[in-house]
């Protein structure tokens, strides 16, 4: 058993000696010094392509900037329009409570439905009994405050007679 | 740096020598990693490019350890698919020379050789890579740990592990051959 095992480990080691070839070709070392004596010399075109790289970038950084500007997009000006505030309007804050849920009815008046889609205009514009039901407000009647006389009424005392006991 | 290098450059003669010194050992590292002669001249050739360029040759204490390193990884980048590997394994050993055997048993111990190439490129990397350094012969086991960023320990297990897994598929083959 332990020959075989040293003649197994023989026949490893013998595979492992030749697993890596001891020699390299001819004139390595002259080629690696040739190698790293042709990267350390300096490199006229990488002063080219450096100058080129820097220019690309300072054009890229120039139209990004200029471009904007040039060819700003026309935009409609808007007229401030000034409108006088409806006289006697006042503003009610009353609370109104919102329906449960909305219907159809409510969709349809905002979805603003255009000229084009005339039933949904004619369902936002059918009342609604409920829901779109104008406010109306009754008017109050307040009666107006006069000061009337107090008539106070005398008091009577009656007599309070006390009879004997016995 | 080497004469070509010109003006300006690192003293020429010293780094030749420092290339000359270690250039066969940092390819034979290459290649127990990259298993290709060209990656591994490559490798060779770029590992002595970033000595050279971080200008610090002159300055590393353990000249082989750090070599051995730095060829170790920029090998390991390299490293090819496994398929392709093998066959390169056996291009490899056909170019080996032979021994003093006579003819049959030549060409059966490169056989059985070339087999056993193909089931050491077969191990998994964590155990391939410490086997193969260790077999180079020029790295002590401390050495191979430094390369790998390893343990000592750990390294001689994964290379037990490695010659053991290689012995029971050789008893494996055998068995099988006895069989036919």
């Amino acid at each position: 058993m332990n020959n075989e095992n040293d003649r197994l480990d023989g026949l490893i080691d013998r595979a492992l000696a030749s697993y890596t070839p001891q020699e390299a070709r001819h004139g390595l070392e002259q080629r690696i010094l040739a190698s790293v004596a042709s990267s350390s010399r300096p490199n006229p075109r990488g002063w080219y392509w450096k100058t080129a790289w820097a220019t690309a970038v300072a054009a890229a950084l120039v139209a990004a900037v200029a471009i904007p500007v040039v060819f700003k997009p026309s935009r409609p000006e808007i007229a401030a329009v000034h409108r006088p505030a409806a006289a006697g309007v006042e503003r009610s804050f009353q609370t109104i409570s919102a329906p449960a849920s909305p219907t159809s009815h409510i969709r349809a008046f905002h979805a603003r439905p255009s000229a084009a889609e005339p039933e949904a205009v004619e369902i936002a514009a059918r009342p609604s009994p409920g829901l779109i039901e104008p406010l109306t407000i009754a008017p109050i009647h307040d009666k107006p405050l006069t000061n009337e006389p107090i008539e106070l009424k005398p008091i009577a005392i009656a007599s309070i007679e006390i009879a004997a006991l016995n | 740096m080497p004469e070509a290098a010109g003006e300006g450059a690192l003293p020429a003669d010293s780094f030749a020598a420092f290339v000359e010194r270690h250039s066969r050992f940092v390819y034979r590292v290459a290649l127990a990693v990259a298993r290709n002669p060209h990656d591994a001249e490559d490798v060779a050739q770029e590992t002595f490019l970033q000595v050279c360029r971080g200008d610090r040759w002159a300055a590393i204490e353990d000249e082989r350890g750090y070599l051995a390193r730095v060829a170790w990884r920029l090998a390991v980048r390299r490293r090819r698919p496994r398929m392709l590997e093998r066959e390169l394994s056996l291009e490899m050993q056909l170019e080996m020379p032979s021994g003093e055997a006579s003819p049959e048993q030549s060409a059966m111990d490169r056989q059985l050789e070339a087999w056993l190439h193909g089931r050491i490129d077969a191990l998994p990397e964590k155990l391939r890579q410490p086997l193969a350094l260790a077999a180079l012969g020029e790295l002590k086991l401390v050495e191979v740990a430094g390369v790998l960023g390893l343990p000592e320990g750990t390294v001689r297990r994964r290379i037990h592990t490695a010659r053991q897994r290689l012995k029971r598929e050789l008893m494996e083959r055998k068995g099988g051959s006895h069989e036919q």
